[in-house]
């Protein structure tokens, strides 16, 4: 079973140089790639990723029958400057990810540019 | 000459095929607006709406219409899409993620009417077939 730290890890060597940084209150900086809902007083810049801290489960068919497998979600999100295209890219070509699906920008309700993939097992 | 010959034609079982899928679209339809007007979308907070009640959670994803209303349904020979088109429909489906670092849940209206569309696509050829 795939797990997020796993995924979390391979996802912060494939975006190695594409990653954004978190800011947290005390100026400190760190990747910005979280399991789960990062810390709301973290303001991240440039290229953030977020992985579900849980999978959820899908059906797969199979030969006689079906099966179960996990799915993550992972949203790439766009903080200002980062290149979102060539990051979506690469995940969808590296995972086996359903087509990624793009929230995006708009300005007036403040909402990011951001890809959301699932993730199968 | 033959004694005996069957013959057997496609076109009536790919017309039923053909009125069963429409129908099946046009209940997908029908089941993701209804999906948009149920109360079962949670919500981390309070909102005031623009005819000024407060709703809490779960509640539907109906304040101005304006998702609802922006549904374009397409229907050619081979293909039905439907869209809304709505310019934040995207963040509502998928959530988001905000400028001021708010997260929005995703509520996917079109779900479940997805999941039930095989399903409903079997049962109305099946009617037809008989």
């Amino acid at each position: 079973m795939m797990k997020a730290a796993y995924l979390r890890a391979k996802l912060e060597t494939l975006l190695e140089f594409q990653l954004g940084v978190y800011v947290r209150s005390d100026g400190a900086t760190a990747k910005a790639i979280w399991v789960g809902e990062p810390n709301s007083q973290w303001q991240a810049r440039g290229l953030e990723v977020r992985i579900a801290a849980t999978p959820s489960l899908e059906v797969k068919q199979v030969h006689q029958g079906s099966s179960l497998g996990d799915t993550f979600e992972v949203r790439l999100i766009s903080h200002g400057k980062s290149d979102l295209e060539k990051a979506a890219r690469a995940v969808a070509q590296t995972f086996n990810a359903s087509s990624p699906q793009l929230v995006p920008q708009n300005d007036t309700l403040g909402i990011l540019a951001q890809y959301v993939f699932q993730i199968k097992q | 000459m033959a004694d005996f010959v069957l013959k057997l034609n496609d076109a009536a079982i790919i017309q039923q095929a053909r009125a069963a899928f429409k129908e099946a679209n046009e209940l997908f339809a029908r089941e993701a607006l209804a999906e948009i007007d149920a109360k079962k979308w949670d919500w981390p907070n309070e909102t005031e709406r623009s005819n000024g009640s407060v709703v809490g959670s779960p509640r539907n994803i109906v304040d101005q219409g304006g998702l609802k209303g922006s549904y374009q349904p397409d229907a050619k020979p081979d293909e039905y899409s439907h869209t809304w088109d709505a310019d934040y429909a995207a963040a509502v489906a998928l959530g988001a993620v905000l400028s001021d670092g708010t997260t929005l849940p995703a509520r996917n209206w079109t779900e479940e009417p997805a999941k039930n569309l095989e399903s409903n696509y079997e049962q109305l050829l099946e009617v037809k077939l008989k």
